[in-house]
Parts: structure tokens; sequence; C-alpha cells
């Protein structure tokens, strides 16, 4: 693994190689707007922020948030309630109308986590049928005037559907099937250790037909597919949890590309012990060359180039979990102390807010 | 905050988590020798006895003589486990052993439909010595043979002689099984078992535990952990937010009327656990330890005071009460661990560390 010490010049040789001059990593043309949950105090947020952490616009939340659904060209988000999360709250990122809650639907609650697609007339999210024991894909309506309602659901041929993407083509949804049983009486608690069958799924969002079910070899049964993010090329970078004993350590990273078998990446013993069999997030920098994976039980962010599969390094940060683009090899974390740094396989954590007691960022941070 | 100091706090977060306080020396090999090796044997051994008491019994065609022998001899079982089923790390959480043992919660009802289609085929293969291993899980332990003696056919009850001869084979068989995982788990902790050297000798070159502070923090792990299924798992949902509201048969063994005396033992066995590990605090954290054995003691408490079956006491006002209570309760020993304990040890939980998604 390389070190991630590196001088001022040669980073700023890299930045000019990758076709940035450092005045537009900081304000390149509109500057970026990030979207997370947070605990601050006692009360419960979605938060609009920019890059330098400072709060654009807050949104209250019942309980605990999770992640969004995000449609940058309407500017709108949609933030879930962190599973299993009985509410969502629909918002405009300017904050020119107020916010519109979204209850789950009778028997279901959503799992955090959803998409738009890209015309904007639905929203899909990810959902627990609980007393059936299946996912599903809620399907909303996303139209204006539509105020979100419910107009049905697909399957999505698995049970504990958790993080849903939308390929480059804008028609393919690739669902994380966790393969958890769960039922809120009982919150988080596993249900079906025994029998877990985790996938990734591809999905027409038009119609929810299923495309492609994807498994890990029998061996990895107890391996929960949970984050996913895109690479360049496509291909879909996932991240692991895993329920077995601690003394089994999978690989909890992998990659596939449809109609291929997936690909699955340990790097180095040490990086791989340091997860604690936990990934919390996944995301890819802005080139789609760098996916970031983080551990907010080991305490730490590992960086993976996207072409090779190989490790380039890792951050550590105490309770970091959200990871977002930043600029090409170039993220910003965030963690459960309040602390947001940036960093990335090249670069030390650089501090943009400091830890503060009572600030407690949620699991993902997500780039509009 | 002037920005230099909150550079160096920064920096305090990202270092690798520094220790301020340290757990005993020798931690490991307290918690082995002084709660879990105990634990485990003793559930190995009332596994074994139930066996042998069903066999006996069974051999008989059954019949209210031998009855209580047998009930004693389950709710013996039960009550050990109880005291293991917290310590769900290394081998317990090997090989489906914890649903093998306790398959439950059991949201889909599944325990009940796979025992009733077993006894409807009356399978004589599912009974050859160790065949219930490569059966599900939910059809191998205490809830299988809880629902065949107290409930469907209901062994227990039945005539002297007329006990259904392909249940109460199955009984044994299930006893068997359950005797066997006992013993694999009583196998492991033993210090010539894998694990139970892992846990007891922690050392750079140990692949589990690196060092007495990765023990304290899977120590942590358990209490915290334990406590919650006992709140939130076990009473919350039978008590609902009103006797009104109560739904007993949420309850775990409530058709034995085992769920309170178990989640008792459960608490107690927590106390045991923490006692045996000898922890020691600086002045100012001294008063931890009182407090955290006082809300476990003041929970077992609560809940033994309630002298009726749960699904009978949850009706009762007064009981509901006591339990409420024993919920709360519970729930602030589980803050103290996670608050207080944990960073006095050197552990520390975070937000999202401790609530995985």
């Amino acid at each position: 693994m390389r070190s991630m010490e590196i001088d001022r010049r040669r980073f700023l040789g890299l930045a000019a190689a990758a076709g940035l001059a450092p005045a537009t990593l900081r304000a390149a043309g509109r500057a970026p707007l990030y979207l997370a949950a947070r605990r601050a105090g006692e009360r419960y947020e979605a938060v609009v922020l920019d890059a330098q952490g400072r709060d654009r616009q807050v949104v209250p939340m019942p309980a605990r948030g999770h992640s969004f659904a995000l449609d940058p060209a309407r500017g709108r988000a949609v933030v879930f309630g962190r599973q299993p999360g009985f509410f969502a709250v629909a918002f405009r990122i300017d904050g020119a109308q107020p916010p519109v809650a979204l209850q789950a639907a009778a028997g279901r609650h959503f799992f955090g986590h959803g998409v738009f697609l890209p015309d904007g007339r639905r929203m899909l999210a990810t959902e627990n049928h609980y007393e059936a024991g299946q996912g599903v894909l809620g399907v909303y309506d996303a139209s204006a005037g539509g105020g979100y309602r419910r107009i049905g659901e697909f399957a999505t041929g698995g049970i504990g559907p958790h993080e849903v993407v939308l390929l480059p083509d804008g028609k393919t949804l690739c669902v994380a099937n966790g393969g958890i049983l769960t039922h809120p009486d009982y919150g988080k608690l596993e249900l079906n250790l025994d029998t877990m069958q985790p996938s990734l799924a591809y999905v027409d969002a038009a119609d929810g037909r299923l495309l492609e079910q994807v498994r890990l070899p029998p061996q990895y049964h107890r391996l929960s597919i949970r984050h996913l993010a895109l690479a360049a090329d496509g291909a879909v970078w996932f991240g692991c949890q895993h329920t077995g004993p601690a003394g089994e350590r999978p690989p909890l990273v992998g990659r596939h590309r449809r109609g291929s078998q997936p690909g699955l990446y340990a790097g180095p013993d040490e990086v791989l012990r340091g997860f604690r069999n936990y990934v919390g997030s996944v995301a890819a920098d802005p080139s789609g060359a760098v996916v970031a994976t983080s551990s907010p039980v080991g305490g730490q962010v590992v960086y993976w180039d996207t072409a090779s599969g190989r490790c380039l390094g890792l951050t550590r940060l105490a309770d970091g979990c959200g990871v977002a683009p930043l600029a090409p090899q170039r993220f910003l974390v965030n963690s459960g102390m309040g602390v947001l740094v940036q960093a990335g396989p090249e670069l030390p954590a650089q501090p943009i807010l400091p830890p503060s007691p009572g600030l407690s960022w949620d699991n993902h941070f997500r780039r509009l | 905050m002037p920005t230099s100091k909150w550079l160096l706090a920064a920096a305090v977060a990202l270092a690798p988590l520094a220790a301020p306080a340290a757990p005993p020396a020798d931690l490991g090999q307290r918690l082995a020798d002084g709660y879990a090796r105990p634990a485990v044997a003793r559930l190995a051994q009332q596994a074994q006895d139930l066996e042998k008491a069903l066999a006996a019994w069974c051999g008989k065609g059954g019949g209210p003589a031998g009855a209580p022998a047998v009930r004693q001899a389950f709710s013996q079982t039960a009550l050990a486990w109880s005291g293991v089923e917290f310590l769900r790390f290394g081998p317990l959480v090997q090989g489906n052993r914890y649903e093998r043992l306790v398959f439950w919660p059991d949201t889909r009802v599944v325990m009940q439909r796979q025992v009733r289609a077993l006894l409807a085929q009356a399978d004589a293969a599912a009974l050859q010595p160790g065949a219930l291993a490569s059966r599900s899980v939910a059809i191998q332990g205490l809830p299988a043979l809880e629902y065949v003696l107290y409930d469907e056919p209901g062994l227990l009850e039945a005539p002297a002689g007329k006990a259904p001869d392909y249940a109460c084979r199955y009984a044994v068989a299930v006893a068997a099984n359950i005797a066997a995982v006992s013993g694999e788990l009583r196998q492991a902790w033993s210090p010539q078992g894998g694990f139970g050297g892992q846990f007891t000798a922690p050392s750079a070159g140990n692949d589990l535990y690196r060092s007495q502070q990765e023990v304290a923090a899977e120590a942590v792990k358990a209490l915290s952990t334990g406590l919650q299924f006992a709140r939130d798992i076990k009473l919350a949902p039978v008590l609902g937010d009103s006797p009104q509201a109560a739904r007993p048969k949420r309850a775990a063994f409530w058709r034995s009327g085992m769920a309170l005396p178990m989640l008792a033992a459960s608490v107690r066995g927590m106390r045991a656990f923490y006692d045996a590990g000898g922890y020691r605090y600086a002045a100012d954290e001294d008063w931890i330890a009182p407090s955290l054995r006082g809300e476990l003691d003041r929970a077992a408490v609560a809940i033994e005071a309630v002298d009726a079956p749960l699904a009978q006491a949850v009706a009762d006002a007064g009981a509901w009460q006591r339990l409420a209570l024993a919920a709360l309760i519970l729930k602030n020993a589980k803050d103290i661990v996670d608050q207080h304990f944990a960073p006095a040890l050197g552990v520390t939980i975070g937000f999202n560390a401790l609530d995985g998604d």
C-alpha cells in the first residue's frame, strides 16, 4: 500500500494531471452541494451542505434518517427514515417550498435508500413487506402534482433490499438484497441468519421485471450485500457486512458487471481485519476511477482502484461512515462524532469540521 | 473553538483508539474461568440430563408419573441456556449454533409449521443419531422441544403409556441435539478449544483478539446487546403500550411458562458475567460498578416479583407495571454500559458503529 503522505508540489502535479487547477477544486462553476442526515442534540435533521460543511438548508425529521433519493435536475430530494423507517420527507434543495412528509404504506417500512428516475416522474424506495418477509421497491408518483402518491411496488427478488442505484442507462435499477429478514417488532434483529441468501438484483425501472440476479458463492451466504456505487465503466461496486463469526474474514468489497460473475476484493490482511467485517457506505469519486468504502466499526475508509480492484490505501476516522465524492481521488468523509474531513488515497485527512459533542453525522453522505 | 485547538482534537479523534483506561490484564481469563466456562458446562450437563430423563420416560410410554422429572429437566436446561445466550460471539455464532439451540424470534412461525409437518410424516430418518443436525435449525432446539412437550401433541399431558411414540422419540432426538451442540460450545470455550485459547490469551499474534482491549470490547458488546435483547426483543413486544395491548404469545417460551424465569436468569447471568471481569475504576468512576450492579439486581427482582406465568401476568395491571419497570431499568443499565462502563475501559461505541445499518 502506498503511503498517503504526499508533498504539496506533487499534489499540485496530480491535480494538474487530472485537468484541474487547485482553484477549480474549490469552485468548479456551480459549487457542489451535499446531503446528509444527522443528530444534533436531541433533534434529527436532514441537511443540505456545501463542501465546506456549512448548512444551506435544514429539514427536521421525526426520527433518525438514513439516505436520500436525489433529483438534481429538478433540485429535489427525499430523505428516508432509518430502518425500520416509517417516514420519508420530500423537500426542495433550495427550500423554496415546504417539505412534504411521506408515510410508509400499510405493512411496509423503508430501508433507507431510494432513487428518482431521470425524467423525474417516478421515485422508488427499498421497502420491507414485513409480514411476508419480502423485499419490495415502492413506486411513487414524483411528477408535478403527483404528491408522491404510492402507485405500486416491484418485488426485488430477495429479502432485505437495502441500497438501490440507477445504472447509467437510466432504465435499470440495481438493488442490494441484503438477505437479512427483519420485522419491525424486533428492530433490526436478524431472524434468518441460517438461511440468508443475499443477492444483487437488476430490475427494470419501468415495469419491475427482474432482469438478472447474482449471488455470491455459497460459502458467502452470510455476507450481506448492502451498499452500492457506480464506477466510471458502469460496473456496480458493492460493500458487504458479514454476519458470521468474527474469526471468519470474507472479502467485503466487490464489483459486478451485468452478465458476468462478481469479483470480490479483500485487500491486504490488515486492511481486511480493520473493517471488522463491516462496510457502512460506498461511494465513487467524480471520475468513477476510485471507490471509497467506509467502516465505522473499524474506524477506517479504504480506497479501491475501480479498474484493477487494487486497494489504494486508507484513512482512519473513528466512527467514520459517510463518504461523498469531492474531486478526482478525493472524498468528503464524516463521522458519528461530528467530524468532517477531506481525504483520499493520496491525501492525508484534512479537517473541515471539528469533533462536536452532540453532533453525529449519519451513515450516508451524498453529493447532489 | 480556535483553529489550533480543534485541529488537535481532530487529530485525537483520527488516531487509533487511544486507551484512556485499561481493562484488567487478565480479563479474558477472568471472564472465561469466572463465567463463560462454567455457564456452557452447566448447559451441556443439563442438556445431557434432559436427554436421559426424556429417554427413560419415553421408554415407558410417558405418563404423569415421570412427567415432573422431565418438566424439571427441561426447565433447568432452559435456565442454563439463559446464562449462555448473551455470549453471542465466538463459538455461539459459529455454525448456526445459536439458532440451532434457540430459533427465536420466529415471526413466520417456521418452527411450528415444520415440527407439525415432521410429526405428520413421522419421518424415521430424522431421528437417526445426529440426523437432526443437518435439518432445519427451527426443529433442532429448545423451542421445538417445548412445543412437543407443552403444546402439540403435549407429551407431558399424555396419559400413562399413551405418549405418541414418534413425537416422544423426536423429543429425545432434539434433546440429544441440544446436548451435542452444547457440548461443542463447552469444548470450544475450554483451554484446549480454539476459541477458549484465543479469548484468554490475547496477543499480537492472536488473530481474533490482539489485546485485552479487544477482549473488553467483546465483553462490552455482549452486555450492551444482551441488555438490549432482554428489553427490546423479549419484553417490549410482549408488553405493548398497556395491559390491554399486551401480546403474551410474543414471549419466548410462553408455552412452558418459563419466559419470566428465563428472563430473570439471563439478567442475573449478565450480572455474574460483569462481576467475573473484576473491573477496576478510577476514583471519579467508581460509582459505575455499584450503579450497574444495582440496576441489574433491581431488574431481576422486578421480574422475579411477578409470580404468574407471563401469559397471565401481562393482563394484570400490577404485574404489567412491574415488568414495564423492569424494561425501564434494563434500559438504564444499557445506558450505563454504553455511556460509562465502555469508555472507562477505553472502548468507544460510536453513533454509527453502535447501531449498524
